[in-house]
């Protein structure tokens, strides 16, 4: 499971490069979106495109990784793929989060930084 | 294990025995949805099956076998007219009761720190799968459920206009 970050002005972006999250690998999405997060600015958005699949552990560690922030930070999704999505949308999770369409439009025009 | 008994190994198009690691279930469920994709089945019913399968052979691991990797466990496909039936097969602890849990839908309108991280398991499974039957033999749990083939969410699902009133 590689998770990979890069901050913008007004946020971080995380894009998860791994095809599934599910009972194998929830643990480790869950530590790893800890670090990243940790010292993150206030608005912190999760690329989801290149994640075909989401079990019932993996929902669970989304959730972990929204309660284990820090006041004023919100996490939001972007780019779900279509069984993701029907996932989210059987167990209510799309009323939790917000979720967009694809990640590009949000921070276009700002800079990267570091 | 003994005997199927909710379908035949002579007419089953998928059959495999694996064990309760998370690899070797990942790769016997690619294999499973791989094959029906050969079938083209609606993707919608492809996914249904992965969903399905994943949770059902997720919650053998970990209650059944509590989380052991060796538990032996079999499947058995069948496709039909308009669906596909299959049964699962595993020597663990029996279902609390006996009986197949309700699959009650997670209350996700509460604050952030009360949302629940798990048991969102056989909600799945009772949204996308029907005729779910479990029965418990000479040892072995025997569970049996079908997905209809054109990819929707089918009609056993229990609860969720009880739970929530304004879906």
């Amino acid at each position: 499971m590689q998770l990979i970050s890069e901050n913008f002005d007004d946020g971080l972006l995380i894009r998860v490069d791994h095809a599934r999250i599910d009972t194998a690998g929830a643990v480790q999405f869950k530590d790893q979106m800890r670090e990243l997060t940790a010292s993150a600015p206030d608005r912190i958005l999760l690329d989801l495109e290149q994640v075909g699949f989401v079990d019932s552990s993996g929902l669970g560690a989304f959730v972990a990784s929204m309660k284990q922030l820090k006041t004023g930070q919100v996490l939001e999704l972007a780019s779900l793929t279509p069984t993701v999505d029907k996932v989210f949308r059987l167990t209510r999770m799309d009323t939790v989060f917000t979720i967009h369409q694809s990640s590009a439009a949000l921070f276009e025009g700002q800079r990267k930084i570091g | 294990m003994v005997k199927n008994i909710f379908l035949a190994e002579d007419t089953a198009v998928f059959h495999r025995h694996f064990s309760s690691d998370p690899i070797a279930v990942a790769s016997v469920i690619e294999a499973l949805t791989d094959q029906y994709q050969v079938f083209h089945l609606p993707v919608g019913a492809v996914s249904n099956i992965e969903i399905v399968l994943s949770e059902v052979i997720n919650n053998i691991n970990e209650y059944a076998y509590s989380g052991a990797d060796n538990g032996p466990i079999e499947i058995l496909a069948e496709k039909k007219a308009s669906k596909v039936a299959f049964e699962l097969v595993d020597c663990g602890t029996e279902l609390p009761g006996g009986a197949l849990p309700l699959g009650t839908q997670q209350v996700v309108k509460c604050d952030i720190e009360d949302l629940p991280e798990g048991g969102f398991g056989w909600s799945l499974i009772r949204q996308l799968s029907s005729d779910l039957e479990y029965i418990r033999r000479d040892g072995e749990n025997h569970l049996s459920f079908v997905v209809t083939i054109d990819g929707s969410s089918p009609t056993n699902c229990l609860f969720p206009t009880l739970i929530f009133p304004g879906y």
